[in-house]
């Protein structure tokens, strides 16, 4: 009864063959690796996230010299090990173990001995939430406590001693220049000045907000105002040479501000970076790169941003592998299709010789290709290489892959997924940790959403008609590529294309989530940009056109703020995820309002929602991946609640989640990929 | 008012008014002009792709040509965009 974890899809490659110390080039796979700092030998500690463990390397980022941690809530254990922070004057590592809610002290020598002095956070005194960005400053620590709910939803600054003893805490930031005190919501990044004032990287919000340690606001001279807004992300901030540095500010770039609160100019060259740590020779920085899976240190003169240029950094230094290996998942968004059972099979899935012989090519070609590369490049020049590598590699791999044999695709009981960071589709028979292998040419980037389609009749063309059409939406061109499973080659090839990126109703703007109408066969898109849905249909001809369109931007009946996500059930009613409205809306198949549920809020049950991103239909029920809340909730398809899983983590033996992206549910079977964690869980629900 | 109702009709109001923030709406504007572009070109390209595939007596170089030329427009899309999870 009620919903229970199986297994997942997707392997870790987070185990070292020789003993340390190791050269990194060639043995280091990060999974969406966080936090970083520099201890005072100068060497470089990584928290990989998704890993459960610490990373540490010598001050050349050449080799890794030890690892840190496991899974678990024990001593030397971690849930998520998130930010890092250098204590000045001892030889203690603080790390903020978000999963676990509590901060670790460690120490650590100059022999890599590593020893746990003190966890804190966690006690009858003070019960953190979430935390998340640490800072210290003549012998305090304040920590920000991302998911603490105050009275009216707000989050929280906690204040302790260097020995993990609670002072205070902060709620709200208050000051002479402000009508009303500004709330935190979800503060992740935290960094100082050399004066020691706070910066706080307010998520919920997007700012930054500039404070004193008792929360009274400093207004920046330039703006009159204690925090920068007009942030696409607010994630992180790091100040840095008397400049402020909001990374993701704006897209794959990194905001400069001065101390005044003006802009200085643009970091480029970046994907999605997280945390900067000044390193200890001039001018360099380390940056975390969670989501290409590596940690980068970068060369450049801050002072040299004014009157808002731009500039792109040096890259001097990239570790970590590509998470393109045997059976990786990089950056999963969804899935499509039936796994018979979820239970794992007793049966290893092997990798034929021939793939070991090309990832073992492949490998080679990366190592002298990185040798051949000169000791520093413009970090534009860096991702643009190391994409078009990546690219070159996918091709490859995929035209050999037509001379492999394998077992057939095109039968039943496949799951086909998304994965995004790979520009492909995978596919797996079975519920194995290590079952995903590819199954298509390279994907458009940013293909994001999936939903397999059945003809009513054979399509023109269509070469197996048994096998169902995959339709995958395309978050940043706009376009859907609808994809049919071609047996010579057994793989999976473009059959027709629609949409393209615009306002009109005929394009679409970041479209995300899909489904396919059961009483009229029509693709239904959630397209997020653009505030509404799209309906389309494939004729007889194989030809798609678009039917209709309805919703725009608002929070009343029938608007909508970010849809993220549609499902519709046996009726044609159609149940939208509302994300940025935190509610459920219902239509019927003409597009017009009928009901809606759900209300902004914490829970891991009921109808709570923080930011549901997706949404599902199956035999009755209504599922709801409730992104903030971590949870799978399942109601009747009038909005009562039934049940609901809920956890946050990277405890792959508890069925965890970071951030869930788009649910696929098929006879009770609930297949949630998580794009952080780089795996698709696996449950199954079974009703009352 | 809870801070997530704040958080959401700050957002809202920023979508809803985007010349508030006048330099950027006219960069916006620019990308935007851009992005439809190479998006069109995208989607001819696939349909050549497909077509080509599609004919009896395919010819093996124009295919590869044409799918040659469609990994570059990817990787040019790549260069300036990027897919960053669940937003929120």
């Amino acid at each position: 009864m009620g919903i229970s974890y199986r297994s997942y899809i997707g392997q870790s490659s987070n185990h070292f063959s020789d003993t340390l110390p190791t050269p990194a080039n060639g043995n280091l796979s990060f999974n969406t690796p966080v936090g970083s700092c520099i201890d005072r030998l100068g060497r470089v500690w990584v928290a990989d996230t998704a890993h459960n463990r610490l990373v540490i390397l010598d001050k050349t980022l050449e080799q890794v010299l030890q690892i840190y941690g496991t899974v678990g809530s024990g001593a030397q254990q971690f849930n998520m090990p998130f930010r890092l922070l250098a204590h000045p004057n001892k030889n203690w590592i603080y790390v903020t173990d978000i999963g676990n809610k509590r901060v670790h002290i460690l120490n650590y020598d100059d022999l890599s001995a590593i020893e746990p002095i003190n966890h804190f956070g966690n006690s009858a005194t003070v019960e953190l939430k979430g935390p998340n960005g640490i800072v210290y400053h003549e012998g305090k620590l304040c920590v920000a406590d991302e998911f603490y709910e105050g009275e009216n939803g707000e989050s929280r600054l906690v204040i302790f001693d260097e020995l993990g003893q609670y002072l205070y805490e902060i709620k709200a930031i208050t000051g002479p220049t402000l009508d009303e005190p500004l709330h935190l919501l979800w503060p992740q990044g935290l960094s100082i000045d050399e004066k020691g004032l706070l910066y706080i990287a307010n998520t919920g919000f997007n700012t930054v907000i500039r404070c004193d340690w008792k929360g009274q606001s400093m207004p920046f001279s330039a703006t009159n105002k204690p925090y920068i807004d007009g942030l696409e992300l607010a994630r992180d901030v790091s100040v840095i040479q008397g400049r402020i540095l909001i990374p993701g500010a704006e897209a794959n770039s990194i905001a400069v501000y001065g101390l005044n609160g003006r802009r200085q100019g643009l970091l480029q060259g970046f994907f999605a970076p997280i945390q900067i740590t000044a390193f200890p020779e001039s001018n360099r920085l380390l940056i975390t790169e969670p989501i290409l899976a590596s940690v980068q240190l970068h060369e450049i003169n801050l002072r040299a941003l004014q009157k808002d240029n731009q500039r792109s950094t040096l890259v001097l230094k990239s570790i970590g592998d590509e998470r393109d290996q045997f059976g990786q998942l990089h950056f999963v968004t969804s899935t499509a299709g039936e796994l018979s059972t979820l239970r794992p099979s007793s049966t290893p899935t092997l990798e034929s010789p021939l793939e070991r012989l090309i990832e073992q090519q492949q490998s080679l070609q990366e190592q002298v290709l990185k040798a051949l590369q000169p000791e520093a490049m413009p970090a534009w020049l860096s991702m643009s290489l190391s994409w078009q590598t990546e690219w070159l590699q996918r091709w490859q791999r995929s035209w050999i892959n037509l001379f492999i044999p394998k077992k057939e695709l095109g039968t039943s009981d496949v799951l086909w997924m998304v994965d995004a960071g790979n520009y492909q589709l995978q596919a797996s028979d079975k519920a194995d940790v290590d079952s995903a292998r590819k199954a298509s040419l390279p994907l458009l980037p940013g293909s994001l959403g999936i939903v397999a389609l059945k003809p009513s009749t054979p399509l023109p063309n269509q070469y197996h008609y048994d096998s169902p059409l995959l339709v995958v939406s395309n978050f940043l061109s706009g376009i859907v590529t609808i994809y049919q499973y071609y047996p010579p080659l057994d793989e999976l090839i473009p059959y027709t294309v629609f949409g393209a990126l615009g306002s009109e109703p005929w394009q679409l703007s970041k479209p995300q989530g899909i489904a396919v109408d059961p009483t009229t066969n029509d693709i239904l898109i959630a397209d997020s940009g653009n505030n509404r849905i799209s309906r389309w249909r494939l004729n007889a001809a194989g030809i798609v056109g678009l039917v209709d369109v309805f919703g725009r931007l608002g929070d009343q009946e029938g608007e909508f703020h970010t849809p993220s996500d549609i499902t519709v059930d046996m009726q044609g009613h159609c149940y939208v995820s509302d994300q940025f409205n935190n509610r459920i809306q219902v239509f019927d198949g003409n597009g017009q309002f009928l009901r809606s549920w759900g209300q902004a809020g914490y829970g891991s049950a009921g109808d709570n929602f923080l930011l549901p991103t997706s949404i599902e239909h199956d035999r009755g029920y209504i599922f709801v991946s409730d992104l903030v809340n971590r949870a799978i909730k399942v109601f009747n398809i009038d909005g009562q609640f039934i049940n609901s899983f809920s956890g946050f983590g990277a405890d792959q033996n508890l069925g965890q989640m970071w951030m869930p992206y788009l649910m696929h549910v098929k006879n009770g079977k609930i297949y949630l990929p998580d794009c952080a964690l780089n795996r698709i869980n696996l449950y199954q629900f079974e009703p009352e | 008012m809870s801070v997530f109702n704040k958080a959401s009709k700050i957002r809202l109001k920023v979508k809803q008014h985007p010349v508030q923030i006048a330099e950027k709406t006219s960069q916006e504007a620019v990308m935007k002009v851009a992005s439809i572009s190479e998006s069109d070109r995208l989607l001819n390209h696939f349909r050549d792709v497909i077509s080509t595939s599609c004919q009896r007596d395919v010819d093996d170089d124009r295919l590869v040509d044409q799918l040659n030329q469609l990994q570059e427009a990817h990787q040019q899309l790549l260069a300036k965009q990027c897919l960053t999870g669940p937003q929120g």
